[in-house]
C-alpha cells in the first residue's frame, strides 16, 4: 500500500472518506514529514500541530458518526504565510509584518475550511511576495527539495518545495509576476495561476491589486482542480471577484482532449533558451499530439513591450502600498524588496495610468490574433537551468534587475493579460532539477487547462517523480 | 535620477541611499523607455471596454 504522504490529495480524500486512512494517521505522519523537510529546506514557518491533529480528529469522529463533510476532509495543508486568519499573525515573509495580528479571515481560508481541508501551518515565501527566486533575508533562504543548494523558486517558495517534499498535499499560492508558476517549474510540482478575477483576494496580502491571483500549488492537475473548486467565485468581501458562474473543473477532467488546438508560440518564448530546458518543454508538446490535440505555430504580438508595462505597474501599486513604511521602517526591508519598492515610487503617474489603458487593448490584440485560433499556448517556464541560491543571491545590487527581469520574462505576459496558466512538469535538466511547462488558456478557461493537464499527465509519469524517486 | 524624480521622491518622504540611485534610474529608464513605445499608440477616447470587460467577453 502506497504511504500516506505519497498520494495526491484527490488519493487521501477519497481514503479518508472511505474511511481507508484515518484523518489523525494522516496529519500525523504529515507533521513527521514537514519537520523533517523543515530542518532540510528551511520551508515552513509555523507548524500548529495540537490544533491540526484536534481537527483531524474531530473528522474521523464524524465520519464515524456517518456525516457527510466536503470535498476535502481531512486534507492537511499548509499555505504560503500571507492568507490572513482572524486573531493570528501573516508573517508576508517580513520583518515588518510579523506580529501583525489578522482582523479577518481570508476568504479563500474560509472556503477551504469549508471544504474540510486542514490547515496545519504556514510556509516560507518571498518577503511581501516581491521576488522571483525564493530568497528571504529575513528568514533564511528557502531550498529546493531536490537539491538545498538550488532555489525553489518564488515567492511561493515553500508551497512548491513542501508539496515536492511530500511534506504537504496542497498549499495556496499567489501570482503577481509568476509566483505560483516559478516554484511549481523549479520544484516539479504543478501550478494554477487563474484568470484575474476568478478566486477571491479578501484577506491575502496585496502586492500589486491589478495583477495579483491566488491559487493552488499541488501534485497533480486533478488536485488543482480541487483547490480551484472550492476557493473560485464571486465574493461579497471582494468586488474584484468575478460573478461569473464556478464549472465543475473535476467533472472537465474526463472530457477527451482530441481536437483541442494547442499553440507553439513562433517568438518570444523560445528566443536564447537554454537546450536543457528546450528539450524536455518541445517533448511534452509529442504527448498532446499523440493525445491529438493539433500543435499549431502561432506569432506572437511584442511581448517584451507588454512585459515592461506590467513592471510599470506592480511596481507602481507596489510603492503605493507600501510607502508608509517605507517611509517610516525602510531599514526593516531587505535591500533587494526595498529597492523594489523604490523604484516604483520614482514611476510616474502617466506611465502607471498609461500601462493600465494598455491591459484592455493588448487583451483585444491577443485575443483577436493569438486565442481566437487555438484553445492554450503551450510554452516553457523559464529559459535557463536552475541556478543555485548562491549564484542568485544578488541583494539589491546591480545584478538585482537583470536575475529578477530573467526569472521573470515568459510568467508575465499571463499576468499583464489576466490570463489563466497551468504549470506542469515535464522532465529533467542533466543534473536531475525538474523542468516544467505552461499551459497559458483562454480567460476563465481554467477547465480547458487542468482537463489538457490531467490528459497530459495521466499519459506520462513526470508528476509521480519526487527527490526520493518514483510515487 | 532626475530632478523631477527626486521631486516626487521628495513629496513621498522616500529617501533612496545614493548608491543605489543610479542603479535604479538606470533600471527605471530602460522599463519606462519600453513602456512608452508600447503605450504610444493608444488613443484619445473614453475606454467603454477597458481590461475589465475584456476579460470577461467570449472570444469567438
Amino acid at each position: 500500500m502506497t504511504a500516506i504522504p505519497e498520494l495526491t490529495a484527490a488519493d487521501l480524500a477519497r481514503r479518508i472518506r472511505r474511511r481507508e486512512v484515518s484523518a489523525a494517521e494522516a496529519m500525523t505522519q504529515t507533521l513527521v514529514a514537514m519537520k523533517r523537510a523543515h530542518e532540510r529546506l528551511n520551508c515552513a514557518v509555523r507548524i500548529d500541530e495540537e490544533q491540526a491533529l484536534a481537527a483531524a480528529r474531530a473528522v474521523d469522529a464524524a465520519l464515524a458518526r456517518g456525516q457527510v463533510l466536503g470535498p476535502l476532509a481531512g486534507v492537511p495543508m499548509a499555505h504560503k504565510d500571507m492568507f490572513y486568519r482572524e486573531g493570528v499573525a501573516s508573517s508576508c515573509g517580513s520583518k515588518i509584518a510579523r506580529d501583525r495580528k489578522a482582523a479577518t479571515t481570508a476568504t479563500v481560508l474560509k472556503r477551504l475550511d469549508a471544504a474540510g481541508a486542514i490547515q496545519f501551518g504556514v510556509l516560507h515565501m518571498v518577503e511581501f511576495a516581491y521576488g522571483p527566486t525564493g530568497h528571504n533575508w529575513h528568514l533564511g533562504h528557502c531550498r529546493n527539495a531536490w537539491s538545498p543548494e538550488h532555489i525553489t523558486g518564488g515567492s511561493s517558495s515553500g508551497s512548491g518545495t513542501s508539496i515536492a517534499a511530500r511534506a504537504n498535499f496542497a498549499a495556496l499560492g499567489s501570482d503577481t509576476g509568476g509566483s505560483i508558476r516559478l516554484p511549481a517549474h523549479f520544484c516539479g510540482v504543478t501550478g494554477l495561476k487563474p484568470t484575474y478575477g476568478r478566486v477571491p483576494r479578501a484577506g491575502a496580502m496585496p502586492l500589486s491589486f491589478s495583477l495579483d491571483t491566488v491559487g493552488p500549488l499541488a501534485r497533480t492537475a486533478e488536485d488543482c482542480a480541487l483547490v480551484l473548486q472550492a476557493i473560485a467565485g464571486a465574493d461579497a468581501a471582494d468586488p474584484t471577484a468575478s460573478r461569473r458562474p464556478v464549472p465543475d473543473y473535476r467533472a472537465a477532467l474526463a472530457r477527451p482532449v482530441n481536437g483541442l488546438r494547442i499553440g507553439v508560440p513562433r517568438a518570444f518564448f523560445y528566443d536564447r533558451i537554454d537546450a536543457s530546458i528546450e528539450k524536455p518543454v518541445r517533448a511534452s508538446q509529442e504527448v498532446f499530439r499523440s493525445l491529438g490535440c493539433e500543435i499549431v505555430e502561432v506569432p506572437m504580438p511584442d511581448l517584451e513591450r507588454w512585459n515592461q508595462a506590467a513592471i510599470a505597474i506592480i511596481t507602481a501599486e507596489a510603492a503605493a502600498l507600501h510607502a508608509a513604511w517605507l517611509r517610516e521602517r525602510p531599514q526593516d526591508y531587505s535591500e533587494q524588496v526595498r529597492a523594489r519598492l523604490e523604484l516604483g515610487a520614482a514611476v510616474g503617474a502617466v506611465q502607471y495610468v498609461n500601462a493600465l489603458r494598455l491591459r484592455g487593448e493588448a487583451l483585444r490584440i491577443w485575443n483577436g490574433e493569438v486565442m481566437s485560433k487555438i484553445d492554450a499556448v503551450h510554452a516553457p517556464c523559464v529559459a535557463f537551468p536552475t541556478p543555485t541560491i548562491a549564484e542568485t543571491d544578488v541583494g539589491g545590487g546591480p545584478k538585482m534587475a537583470q536575475v529578477i527581469a530573467q526569472a521573470t520574462r515568459l510568467m508575465r505576459p499571463a499576468n499583464f493579460l489576466g490570463l489563466p496558466s497551468l504549470a506542469l512538469p515535464c522532465g529533467f535538466q542533466p543534473n536531475g532539477l525538474p523542468v516544467a511547462f505552461q499551459l497559458i488558456g483562454r480567460p476563465f478557461g481554467e477547465g480547458q487547462l487542468l482537463r489538457l493537464g490531467h490528459a497530459y499527465q495521466m499519459n506520462t509519469g513526470f508528476h509521480r517523480e519526487g527527490p526520493h524517486g518514483k510515487t | 535620477m532626475s530632478d523631477v524624480s527626486k521631486i516626487i521622491l521628495r513629496n513621498l518622504g522616500i529617501e533612496i541611499p545614493a548608491e543605489r540611485a543610479d542603479a535604479i534610474a538606470r533600471t527605471l529608464e530602460t522599463m519606462l523607455e519600453a513602456e512608452r513605445a508600447a503605450t504610444g499608440r493608444l488613443q484619445f477616447e473614453q475606454e467603454p471596454s477597458g481590461f475589465l470587460s475584456e476579460i470577461e467577453k467570449e472570444i469567438p
